[in-house]
């Protein structure tokens, strides 16, 4: 190999790299024991180099976490200390403010080694837990005031070392969640894929390159992806400013006042500057995310637009810079509470298209339901074990210049995620499935409609069952673009047992949903693009 | 193989999308081949064709053993007939709203394939089960007579039935299927829970809109094969191939077409499992090598294995259809593959294909962009006078195409034409360690049985990249496949749910409904040949810890109901085990399924003659194999000259009609009665 890689060396290494990627993530959700694993995708596996840089990310994990390991796992190394990290150990993290994040996301990394002195990259996987403690099952709730009744924190805790467990750490982990079954199960499914990770390394990797070289490559693929990127923004980002706002329905609790999201950016030479300064205040209510989220949620954004057949590089955000001041709704610091942190992914990655098609429209598609439409019951079975069941229901994708509005599908912020089969849920827990439809002409009309929106009817047939449940973005539901129309919003209703009327919800912590409770969700349909 | 026993004459014809083969077995028991474009729309008069020019006369033959692409090409193309769907009330949705997901996460724009059933054409009738299997609510009789007359008003040709939880309680299903069948007697009508058996409810649904889609069709087809090969002169049995692996009547295919899809490769990975059991290797792994896309297979202890998930249109926009299929792994490279630089920068092979039309830039008929065939070409690895005879190939042409890449990437062209191999080779080989690493197997321990067009030429290649020591190059690895078909048994497979953990049921009762599904399989194959000899019954179990969602498929050996449980729990822990390099001994598992496969032998005899001459070169060429080593003198030879044992020194290229394997710097090959077989040497 010459001392700068050529573009064939870099293609051979990308190949290398993103087979083990690969293969983890296919033994990961092979293994796991949480549907949320297995069917939901809600997992991210991918190789860091030695500063922390993605290079590599398996082709399933969720877009939302594109790139987004890098801080969490600098964090631990820096609380561990580099020069103490040992081939064979391996760590977890989930440390709010590197992750950004709610805490049952749990990154497990472990160092790649050659010749067991310098460190080359990191491998890491991570998977949404079932429950890590917290104030609710599940420790996602609409109740928590701060980050603490959401979960314990691990930074940097090493369950292996040196290739040995380390038992007195598990058994620490499983005392700290209410799912052991599940938790120990998805944490065993990423440990293996760590073992079997550096394993793959030293067959795929380490056997053709040198250190020297293996640095040489992921610098070379990080300026090609670089490149690209830079390319893109200067054929299509043909203006200098850019500027999209949105309104959320409320502050995290029904009935507070809605929040104003507004982003913004600037093309200069080629590069972005994102603006998030526009955002409102962080909230008592847990719908606020980190910065790290916010930064992953505008990459996806440009990455759609820009370049969405590439393999992701961080290098490809090297010309993208995001810049929020601390204490936003999507910057929040201290102990501000993260369990939805996702409420506003899906709306702040749709911004980006926003602000691109208000001058663009033929690049992007109208709105999108934007909105996670999560409902979450749990309850004890008769032993005494717990259950939980998950779904986040699917809504109309926005009309195009080409074509009608596609979908329904979940978010923009997830990607190859598949929902529970009816069959599935009614087999597994005490739910019953009353029907499941598309709403006719809920997308907005146009020369091409928005997709429709969906109804899925629950029915509880359990008692001591509760409800974490919201939709969004019903105020400012999916916008037109171009001349199209706006797409009709959704809405939760619950009739509770003995009753005879539809109550409204948007969204409901801690729920009490006795047997016989119905809960109809409704999504919106996607925006129309053109007129008429 | 015997020459003792009498020689039972018999036909194969494998329709592929540009050719369909022919192989024969005539009465002296030698092998005869044939080759013909494929003609769409008038597929059987290209059987016929094929057939006459392998040479034996239909007349001659007891026995006709067919794979085709028809189903498939019928599903991608949207040429099955205006079907009907009858669901659950509140369901009629299931196959527009999917699963939700969006394999390409970044396109924004991402749309699936439409269902093969309009919302218009979908029919909902009042009726529940449980997912416990009880009623909820009933299935009316009037109901469906309703239904039944407004299907008929529309004038759809099939009917597929799909109810929620019939994969726990098929009886509503079942009615259903009973009173439409009644009631309109010319249409094809299948339930869901004949053709998938588990919770899936779109997936099912899906796989039962695609079985009545192409029903009619395979119906009108395979009766006019058989008129044409009527008059033709056959009378002998005509036989279909299963996806799953086994030949079928024709009344079992009329029943579950969509079995038939993708029943080509079937062909191949038979003939694989044949000589991997004649010349005694246990762990094989197949590559077919195409113009367009490279197919690899796994084969242990001389079988293959299945899965029950297909992609109709492939998994990024397509629709699942849930019956058993070989497992196999498809990649987008092959000799077409063309070369490029993508737009994000990297320099690509595939999956986009020069085909036919242009074809590859050696070939003079305007393809300007290299494909892998030209980078061969300009290695010295196909030499323009030992191809194929109907194309002239041009070295300079390729060296052209390959010339104008390597300045636009800044490559030398020595390279650049490595490089382009060297990546088709990668993309290829992450697709065989697939099947092989990924399962838990070591690779050094597999060989590699090579076919199609472009295999024998990358296949040494590849096999370095895998880490595997031992390549086998068969005979006339063009027709691997219909060869392959001569060699099928009867089989057919079936499956009972059983959704209960192994502690709570006993073997006594799996192995009455075993015995009842065999028998019911059994009647249904026995009717379409006499030509089959002794009955075999296999059984196999999905099993699972109970709590996980995907499961593992392991033989059952229901021999000793004493101990069958306990070694079923024994087996699977070691498949998990090996699979997934962990295991908990302590959880309960789960029984999902229990699959009964029944299968008689058929005469598999083939006698290989000498291959016709090849106008190859004798003496040496230049080949290029290195960067480091540049072009090296390399022997060539003809395959038919060479006699068995001999053994030849690589680099060497060994010629035969359509086919040159190559056999680089570090490697052997030594001739068998059967094949050719290469090993590592360094």
């Amino acid at each position: 190999m010459t001392a700068t890689p050529d573009i064939l060396e870099l293609e051979l290494f990308r190949h290398a790299v993103t087979s083990i990627v690969d293969e983890l993530e296919l033994n990961l959700t092979r293994t796991a024991y949480s549907p949320l694993i297995y069917e939901y995708k809600d997992y991210s596996v991918g190789f860091l180099d030695a500063d922390f840089r993605l290079v590599a990310q398996s082709r399933g994990s969720l877009p939302l976490f594109i790139a987004d390991m890098g801080i969490s796992v600098a964090d631990a190394v820096s609380v561990i200390g580099q020069d103490r990290l040992d081939p064979g150990d391996i760590f977890l993290t989930n440390y709010a403010p590197a992750l950004g994040q709610h805490l049952n996301n749990v990154t497990v990394a472990t160092p790649v080694f050659r010749g067991g002195e310098t460190i080359l990259g990191y491998l890491c996987i991570k998977a949404h837990w079932a429950d890590v403690g917290g104030l609710t099952l599940g420790s996602v709730s609409w109740n928590a005031r701060d980050i603490f009744q959401e979960g314990v924190q691990y930074r940097g805790l090493r369950v292996h070392r040196q290739g040995e467990p380390v038992p007195e750490v598990l058994a620490t982990i499983q005392a700290n969640t209410r799912m052991p079954k599940f938790v120990m199960g998805d944490l065993s499914a990423q440990l293996g894929a760590c073992v079997l990770g550096l394993r793959r390394w030293d067959e795929r990797v380490a056997e053709r390159w040198s250190d020297a070289q293996t640095a040489a490559l992921t610098q070379g693929q990080r300026e090609a992806a670089a490149k690209a990127m830079e390319r893109r923004i200067r054929e299509r980002l043909t203006a200098e400013r850019y500027h999209a706002e949105c309104l959320l329905d409320d502050s995290g609790l029904a009935g507070t006042e809605p929040l104003k999201l507004q982003l913004s950016f600037t093309v200069k030479d080629g590069e972005v500057d994102v603006d998030l300064s526009g955002m409102p205040p962080q909230v008592q209510y847990p719908l606020n995310a980190g910065w790290p989220a916010a930064m992953c949620a505008v990459r996806v954004g440009f990455k759609n637009i820009l370049l969405p057949e590439a393999p992701v590089n961080e290098g490809h955000f090297d010309a993208i810079r995001v810049d929020a001041p601390p204490g936003t709704v999507v910057s929040a610091t201290g102990d501000a509470p993260m369990s939805f942190w996702n409420t506003t992914m899906p709306t702040l990655i749709e911004l980006v298209f926003k602000a691109i098609g208000e001058q663009h429209p033929e690049l992007v598609p109208a709105g999108h339901h934007a909105s996670m439409n999560a409902i979450a019951l749990a309850g004890k079975r008769a032993d005494g074990s717990r259950w939980m069941f998950i779904d986040t229901v699917h809504g109309g994708y926005g009309a195009s210049q080409e074509a009608d509005g596609g979908g329904p599908h979940k978010t923009f912020a997830h990607g190859d995620t598949k929902d529970i089969p009816i069959e599935l849920m009614e087999a597994r827990f005490p739910l019953i499935c009353d029907g499941y439809r598309l709403i006719p002409d809920s997308g907005g009309n146009g020369a091409h409609r928005g997709g429709d929106g969906t109804e899925k009817r629950f029915e509880v047939r359990a008692d001591g069952v509760r409800a974490e449940m919201f939709v969004e973005r019903t105020l400012d539901p999916p916008w037109g673009l171009n001349g199209g129309e706006q797409g009709r919003p959704g809405e939760i209703r619950v009739m509770f047992p003995g009753g005879n009327d539809w109550k409204a919800f948007t969204k409901a912590g801690q729920l009490d949903v006795p047997s016989g409770t119905r809960i109809v969700v409704r999504t919106s349909g996607g925006g129309g693009w053109g007129q008429y | 193989m015997s020459l003792d026993e009498e020689t039972v004459v018999r036909i194969a014809a494998d329709i592929g999308g540009t050719f369909t083969d022919a192989a024969s077995i005539g009465p002296d028991g030698y092998l005869y081949i044939g080759k013909t474009l494929t003609t769409p729309g008038r597929e059987t008069d290209g059987i016929i064709a094929a057939v006459g020019a392998a040479g034996v006369p239909p007349e001659a033959a007891k026995l006709f053993v067919h794979g085709t692409t028809m189903v498939i090409n019928a599903l991608l193309e949207r040429r099955g007939v205006k079907t009907a769907m009858i669901t659950t009330q509140g369901f009629a949705d299931i196959l527009s709203l999917g699963r939700g997901n969006r394999p390409e996460p970044y396109n924004p724009f991402y749309i699936r394939n439409a269902p093969l059933i309009p919302r218009d054409l979908r029919f909902e009738v009042v009726e529940r089960m449980a997912a416990n299997g009880a009623v909820v609510v009933p299935l009316e009789r009037a109901d469906l007579e309703r239904v039944a007359e407004e299907i008929r008003a529309v004038g759809a040709e099939a009917v597929a039935i799909g109810f929620l939880n019939s994969y726990r309680n098929p009886g509503h299903e079942r009615f259903a299927a009973e009173v439409l069948r009644e009631l309109l007697p010319d249409a094809f009508v299948t339930t869901s829970s004949e053709l998938a058996s588990q919770w899936r409810e779109y997936e099912r649904f899906t796989t039962a809109s695609a079985n009545a889609y192409v029903g009619p069709l395979v119906r009108r087809y395979t009766e006019r094969l058989v008129d044409a090969l009527t008059v033709a002169g056959f009378e002998g049995d005509a036989l279909f191939l299963d996806a799953g692996g086994g030949a079928v009547g024709r009344e079992t295919i009329q029943s579950a077409p969509i079995r038939l899809i993708e029943s080509g490769p079937v062909g191949g990975a038979i003939g694989a499992a044949h000589l991997a059991r004649e010349i005694g290797l246990d762990k094989v792994v197949t590559l077919d090598i195409g113009g367009t896309t490279a197919k690899t297979c796994l084969i242990e202890d001389g079988m293959f294995e299945t899965l029950d998930e297909f992609w109709v249109g492939g998994y990024t926009k397509g629709l699942p259809v849930q019956v058993p299929v070989l497992d196999i792994h498809e990649v987008g490279a092959g000799g077409g593959s063309i070369a490029g630089v993508a737009q994000d920068g990297r320099l690509t092979v595939g999956p986009r294909s020069a085909g036919a039309e242009p074809g590859p830039a050696a070939y003079g008929k305007g393809g300007q962009q290299p494909t892998v065939t030209d980078a061969l070409v300009w290695c010295g690895l196909l030499h323009p006078k030992c191809f194929l005879a109907e194309i002239d190939i041009s070295r300079d042409l390729a060296a052209g195409a390959i010339g104008r890449l390597a300045s636009e990437t800044g490559l030398d062209d020595t390279r650049m034409a490595l490089g382009i191999l060297e990546i088709a080779s990668n993309s290829i080989a992450a697709a065989v360690r697939q099947q092989t690493l990924e399962r838990g197997h070591d690779p050094e321990r597999f060989s590699m049985v090579i076919s199609g067009g472009a295999g024998p030429a990358l296949a040494c290649k590849i096999a370095e990249q895998v880490g595997l020591s031992r390549v086998v190059f068969p005979q006339s690895p063009g027709h691997f496949s219909a060869i392959g078909m001569l060699r099928a048994n009867l089989r057919f497979s079936n499956r009972i749910v059983v959704s209960r953990t192994l502690d709570d049921m006993n073997a006594e009762d799996l192995a009455r409904d075993a015995k009842a599904l065999q028998d019911k399989i059994a009647a249904s194959i026995s009717d379409s040949t006499n030509l089959a000899g002794t009955q075999r019954v296999e059984h196999y179990a999905t099993l699972r810890y109970l709590g996980q969602d995907h499961t593992l498929r392991v033989p059952f050996d229901l021999s000793d109901l004493s101990t069958a449980l306990a070694t079923l729990r024994e087996t699977f822990i070691a498949a998990y085990t090996r699979r997934f390099a962990y295991s908990d001994a302590n959880s309960p598992l789960e029984m999902v399924e229990m699959e009964v496969a029944v299968s008689r032998d058929l005469p598999s005899d083939i006698r290989f003659g000498a291959a016709a001459d090849t106008d190859g070169e004798a003496g040496d060429v230049e080949c290029l194999f290195s960067e480091a080593d540049g072009f090296v003198a390399t022997q060539t030879l003809l395959r038919s000259n060479m006699e068995p044992g001999q053994t030849v020194a690589g680099p060497a290229l060994i010629y035969e009609p359509g086919t040159i394997c190559v056999i680089p710097p570090g490697w052997e090959a030594t001739k068998s009665e059967t094949c050719l077989v290469a090993e590592v040497t360094r």
